[in-house]
């Protein structure tokens, strides 16, 4: 999975910030908030080589059970392809 | 409404001291009319964290404290979509033509409150030191589709996400009857040199603010306007009290003094200081410079207050407005008028050539 927009990521709190800059404010006007394990993922998503590897690394992360971690992902990631934050490098991922 | 604990409360909500009163006459009207009262001055959150300071079994009533509870969260909340939005804009200015705004009053000063998040914050206020950068970020957020209303005296207003943003290209107005005009361009460029402007991160947003000393100009100028005109609430009093404990260390006090002699406010700013030494309780060493402040009396302010609250959104006194347009006009002179005497011996020259310029301007649009 790659990012394919430009963003910036701000801490504000306990919450985190992403700002859409350069060619994503063209078509995004949006202001997107990620809290723990959706901020997680966005900073993983493009270092793990599949889904499987990334369940991996939030259950060495947060104390959660597979099932919730891979449900949480899955449509945590489907949130990210719809709003064309993320696309596909490879079959699946 | 029992004032006494109010401003106990008041006073150990911003200094996070223990409260030193009698709560055993304390009825339940009372606490209705003390919350009634902290929701007209907008500092409901601080004088709710206070609470924590009242012995238990002198506690509000069970359903007036879950209320008052709910209360102040939705401040903290409200505050954080704030500091959000501050993010947003500062990252996107600066991300798409290179503009780091200058971020004045609300967000600036919380950030010196014990809990930052319980100063309630009504807007977020942009100042841009050129004008071309100001109409530069005004077209850049009506770019993001937002739409961006210009008023008459440089500013502009716009709503992102329900959040009221304005944008300055001017920070005071001055009405000096001679020299309004030199003054801003004075203030304007004191503002660009002699360090006028620091780099600040606020609540992760990268800014800049106004020096301590022209911060306290600008808060001291902003209260002036408001007490002439609409009203002041405590809000704005308790803002520059704790500016100025905050910042006491690095106050340049003989530079304050010529900035404050500069533009007609160093009598004005003196009375506004003692007041918050005697009323709010804020350390005596924590003025800027020596000030006899026990020379002033405060029972004009502390009935304005009372009156008027938050900028005189909730002066009960506007009802009697009459409807007519030389009704509603001769109300507001009458109204300005009363303030001026009252206050107007601390800025005479500033008053009352605002004033006149009031009483010229509603000539005008009556003819």
């Amino acid at each position: 999975m790659k990012i394919i927009k430009q963003y910036i990521k701000r801490n504000v709190a306990d919450e985190t910030l992403l700002v859409p800059v350069g060619d994503s404010s063209k078509d995004f006007n949006g202001m997107i908030t990620l809290r723990g394990i959706g901020e997680f993922i966005w900073d993983n998503i493009e270092n793990v080589s599949s889904f499987e590897a990334l369940v991996t690394k939030i259950l060495d992360e947060y104390d959660i059970d597979e099932e919730t971690a891979k449900s949480d992902s899955k449509e945590f990631i489907s949130c990210l392809l719809k709003a064309g934050m993320v696309a596909y490098t490879q079959d699946n991922w | 409404m029992n004032e006494k604990i109010f401003y106990s409360l008041l006073r150990s909500g911003l200094w996070q001291r223990p409260l030193e009163i009698d709560f055993t006459d304390v009825t339940v009207k009372d606490w209705e009319q003390i919350l009634q009262f902290s929701i007209k001055q907008t500092v409901e959150a601080i004088v709710f964290d206070a609470l924590k300071y009242v012995p238990l079994n002198y506690q509000p009533p069970q359903k007036l404290f879950q209320y008052w509870e709910y209360l102040s969260q939705s401040v903290v909340k409200n505050n954080h979509k704030h500091r959000l939005l501050l993010n947003y804009i500062t990252t996107r200015l600066q991300a798409d033509i290179d503009l780091i705004p200058v971020l004045v009053k609300g967000l600036a000063i919380a950030e010196y409150y014990p809990t930052p998040e319980l100063r309630v914050s009504g807007d977020i206020d942009l100042f841009y030191i050129n004008e071309d950068d100001y109409d530069k970020a005004n077209r850049q957020i009506s770019s993001w589709g937002i739409h961006v209303e210009e008023g008459d005296l440089k500013e502009s207003l716009c709503h992102i996400n329900g959040i009221p943003v304005e944008n300055h290209s001017e920070l005071i107005k001055f009405h000096h009857i001679l020299f309004a005009h030199n003054l801003e361009k004075k203030f304007h460029n004191i503002i660009k040199k002699d360090e006028g402007i620091i780099s600040k991160n606020i609540c992760g947003a990268d800014c800049k603010v106004l020096s301590p000393e022209l911060t306290i100009v600008h808060l001291v100028s902003h209260i002036h306007k408001h007490l002439l005109n609409e009203g002041i609430g405590l809000r704005q009093l308790s803002d520059i009290a704790i500016f100025l404990h905050a910042n006491n260390k690095i106050i340049n006090p003989e530079k304050l003094i010529s900035l404050l002699r500069t533009f007609g406010f160093y009598r004005f700013a003196n009375y506004i200081f003692s007041f918050c030494v005697s009323e709010l309780k804020m350390p005596m060493s924590s003025l800027p410079y020596y000030i006899n402040y026990e020379k002033y009396d405060f029972t004009d302010l502390l009935s304005e207050i009372a009156m008027t609250g938050n900028l005189g959104l909730k002066d009960e006194r506007y009802l009697q407005r009459p409807e007519d347009k030389i009704g509603s006009k001769m109300f507001t002179a009458r109204r300005a008028l009363s303030n001026i005497r009252k206050f107007g011996k601390y800025s005479p020259w500033e008053s009352w050539s605002w004033f006149i310029r009031l009483f010229v301007l509603r000539i005008g649009q009556m003819g």
